[in-house]
């Protein structure tokens, strides 16, 4: 059911990916530009990367912080794509 | 131009600001207004990756971050190109990967590092961005004997780059008193922007 309303969704916004809106390859920036309700997740994940992620890793992609923070990355795409479906 | 204040608030929503702003409004000149460090550099990071020559002015505790994007700084540029060809101001970025100048003694070599960061400010305008990395970064800790010579360039507006991952490689993050701490994308970014690229 979700991986239907993200079709919809990535129709709606014109992305390609069928299961996926937020890659690794995008940056904080990007996901942030393209879906504003996504800080707060970035604002979760600062205490275990211990450093403020948009401050410091802004223009990173998101498999580079995750490398580079120890963080899961799987884990931050579905918490981020969580809050992204719901607009 | 477009002037943006951004003060009270913390990265990224004045990045997203003046994101938008650019989309929205294309203007030759964007001067952004933020106070603290991250949105300093943020700001300054996102405008030279969108082509704009930026400079940055601190005003009491805050900071202008004002970028001149490239169709402004032609228009400015090219009349003065027609009445005095040539002697547009050339970018030159010096990148100093060592704290010794040359090979050999290590004695000699420090005295020359010393005597040309003292003669470099005779570059006048054309000296553009200092980057210092690797061995280099050590030029701008406490005891060093340069660090006079690099604080007066700074003072003259000469933007110091010092590599914060050599810092840290160093363990001299905290001991760094001139310069801004910056990362490869800045660096590499400098070298698209500068017309002439020096390596020491």
């Amino acid at each position: 059911m979700i991986v239907k309303e993200k079709r919809r969704i990535n129709m709606a916004k014109g992305t390609h990916d069928s299961e996926h809106i937020i890659h690794p390859e995008m940056t904080i920036l990007d996901v942030i530009s393209r879906y504003r309700q996504t800080e707060p997740v970035f604002r979760k994940y600062d205490k275990d990367a211990g450093v403020c992620l948009c401050c410091e890793a802004l223009f990173d992609p998101l498999r580079k912080i995750a490398r580079k923070y120890s963080l899961n990355l799987k884990k931050l795409i579905s918490d981020l794509e969580d809050v992204a479906i719901l607009g | 131009m477009k002037t943006l204040d951004c003060l009270g608030l913390a990265c990224p929503a004045p990045v997203l600001k003046t994101k938008e702003a650019i989309e929205k409004e294309q203007p030759a000149i964007i001067k952004v207004t933020v106070d603290n460090e991250a949105s300093k550099q943020n700001v300054t990071r996102f405008l030279e990756s969108q082509k704009f020559e930026v400079t940055v002015e601190a005003d009491g505790p805050y900071f202008v971050v004002t970028g001149k994007s490239a169709k402004d700084r032609q228009a400015i540029t090219e009349p003065a190109e027609i009445e005095h060809p040539g002697t547009e101001k050339k970018k030159t970025m010096l990148m100093v990967g060592t704290d010794r100048m040359g090979y050999g003694d290590d004695a000699l070599g420090l005295k020359l590092m010393v005597n040309f960061m003292s003669t470099l400010k005779e570059m006048r305008e054309e000296l553009w961005r200092l980057v210092l990395v690797n061995n280099g970064v050590k030029l701008t800790i406490e005891g060093s004997k340069v660090l006079p010579a690099l604080k007066e360039l700074e003072e003259d507006g000469i933007h110091i780059m010092v590599c914060g991952t050599c810092l840290t490689h160093f363990n001299l993050l905290d001991k760094k008193k001139v310069g801004e701490t910056t990362n490869m994308l800045d660096i590499v970014t400098s070298m698209q922007l500068a017309d002439k690229v020096v390596n020491l």
